[in-house]
């Protein structure tokens, strides 16, 4: 019977059935007892909430299945703790793991939030504290930059410096990628924090008889601390993410701890 | 600009890409980018409004954080995983389903497939691989940014009028129409055009979905398309000078659509009224 009333069998178009015929049997009640207004409301309210669970289930169905398949070399410990040197396609679970590509990644992330910190903060200073006519065309780049895509940002760093540069394809450069992609990130969000600053706080500095820099450098930063922490690790997050890097770094199957070296991620 | 030197204004409608024939254009890939996108946004948008008012106005007040969290955990998820998901997950039942819309619906253009619909044995590798499944995937990644805009927007409603509507007898939805949506109307806008910027620019999850094609095809059931960025991805590495600079050319132009898009939403998010307060 209910087959019949489905465009496609299966499960999924159960629960859809059983959705719309659920909201039939709310209209119906409701107007049993109450006015229009009500049924709308009912009706509203179950549309929304059953919206919220598809997505809910959305997300679940995500993290389930690739746990559901990627649950077996989780067992072995060899899969944290080896590279794929010397490991065949056909080979078990107990050989090769994903050692390289951690450290890959963790080295083009580290180069990444290195340069991209201090120049990302040091915007967002340029932007609050000096001011002027230049910091606003300043505040529009980097907005702008933020809508920069990221594989426009490998391509850039892959024309620039390995093609035209000729540096070899390494972690550097895909490090220099997500720079390119973190900085207008770190930037704005930095620039958010630092103009919730109590502007109180920024004048008695001066009126102290203290120098704009040491203002900057005594005051300013250490007020806004706990905000910038979490930009950083959002963006380097995203960063991490972030595949279209592999434009600019070969795949190597070996640990390689040369950052100017091919590398995985 | 040596790309438009070589190929002429025609780089921007040519659909072929004929390296040795020395043609190529970007015809077919900005219709692919704009129809993955319109799927994604037409999936994301009403999901995104949805779980928004939920989280603000519908879930108890002891969860809300949680569903925050989530929220932001689905923003994190690397996009390489949602094209996993969308591939070995989704796409055999995005292809039934595609089926099942072209027998109802086939008479409308964009659901028109070149496949027999009544076969017997019908041929599946004719629905996946489409701008369709591919915008499922890239509809989960747009989902959670528009989502947060949204719901921080939703939620800087003035609790004052939001307590009148109900004091003067509102239901919960009428209040949620008459106040939070219309106060929330410049998020709406804003995060779904955030959410299109990212969706314009999605790589890795699209290229993992579609067989390439390059054919201007609006037809978005149908096996077969490409976007800007996946073509970037997929072919930089055999690209020559001019092929590579006229990728570069093509990364500009998406570039550029993303810029407009993305500066739109801003300027539509700071001019509404939402996040001033109000005093009246």
């Amino acid at each position: 019977m209910t087959q019949r009333l489905l465009p496609l069998g299966g499960w999924a178009w159960l629960i859809v059935s059983r959705f719309a015929l659920g909201i039939l049997f709310t209209i119906v009640t409701t107007t049993m007892t109450g006015r229009r207004v009500d049924v709308v409301d009912r009706v509203a309210g179950a549309v929304i909430t059953s919206g919220a669970l598809v997505v809910g289930a959305a997300l679940v169905s995500t993290i389930g299945f690739v746990v559901f398949r990627g649950w077996e070399p989780l067992l072995h410990l060899n899969f944290f703790l080896d590279d794929m040197s010397g490991v065949g396609p056909r080979d078990e679970f107990d050989r090769g793991g994903i050692a390289h590509a951690i450290v890959g990644s963790a080295i083009e992330l580290g180069i990444a939030i290195a340069v991209t910190l201090p120049l990302g903060i040091g915007t967002a200073v340029f932007m609050t504290e000096v001011g002027g006519k230049f910091a606003g065309v300043v505040r529009t780049i980097v907005e702008a930059m933020t809508a920069l895509p990221s594989i426009v940002a490998g391509l850039f760093v892959y024309t620039v410096l390995i093609v035209a540069v000729g540096f070899p394809r390494s972690g550097f450069a895909a490090a220099m990628a997500l720079a390119v992609m973190m900085l207008p990130i770190i930037a704005r969000a930095a620039d958010v924090v630092l103009r919730v600053v109590p502007g109180g706080l920024r004048e008695a500095s001066p009126a102290l008889g203290a120098s704009r820099w040491r203002t900057v450098w005594h005051v300013v930063l250490p007020t806004a601390r706990p905000g910038p922490r979490p930009p950083p690790s959002s963006s380097a997050s995203r960063a991490v993410s972030a595949r279209r890097h592999r434009s600019c770094s070969p795949a190597a199957s070996r640990p390689s701890w040369s950052p100017t070296r091919p590398t995985a991620s | 600009m040596p790309t438009l030197e070589r190929y002429g204004w025609s780089f921007f409608t040519e659909s072929a890409r004929q390296p040795e024939a020395d043609v190529l254009g970007i015809g077919a890939v900005l219709v692919g980018t704009v129809s993955v996108a319109a799927v994604a946004m037409v999936i994301a948008f009403p999901l995104a409004l949805l779980t928004a008012l939920f989280i603000s106005e519908y879930a108890p007040a002891g969860i809300r954080a949680t569903l925050i969290s989530l929220v932001d955990l689905m923003a994190a998820v690397p996009s390489i995983i949602y094209g996993m998901w969308g591939y070995f997950l989704v796409m055999p039942h995005a292809a039934a389903f595609a089926l099942w819309l072209q027998q109802n619906f086939g008479w409308l253009p964009f659901f028109r497939i070149d496949a027999d619909p009544d076969a017997a044995v019908w041929d599946v590798s004719r629905y996946v691989g489409s701008a369709f499944c591919a915008g499922i995937a890239v509809a989960m990644m747009v989902l959670p940014m528009s989502c947060a805009v949204m719901r921080q927007v939703f939620s800087q409603t003035p609790p004052g009028e939001k307590e009148a509507a109900l004091a003067l007898g509102s239901t919960r939805w009428g209040m949620v129409r008459t106040v939070v949506i219309p106060f929330g109307r410049g998020g709406i806008i804003g995060g779904t055009m955030l959410g299109l910027g990212r969706a314009l620019g999605e790589t890795i999850a699209v290229l993992l979905i579609i067989s390439p094609d390059f054919v201007i095809k609006p037809r978005i059931l149908e096996v077969g398309t490409n976007t800007v960025s996946a073509l970037i991805a997929g072919r930089f590495g055999d690209a020559s000078a001019a092929q590579l600079s006229a990728l570069l050319t093509a990364g500009f132009v998406l570039f550029v659509i993303t810029l407009i898009v993305n500066t739109l939403a801003a300027v539509i998010v700071n001019r509404s009224r939402s996040g001033a307060g109000t005093d009246a």
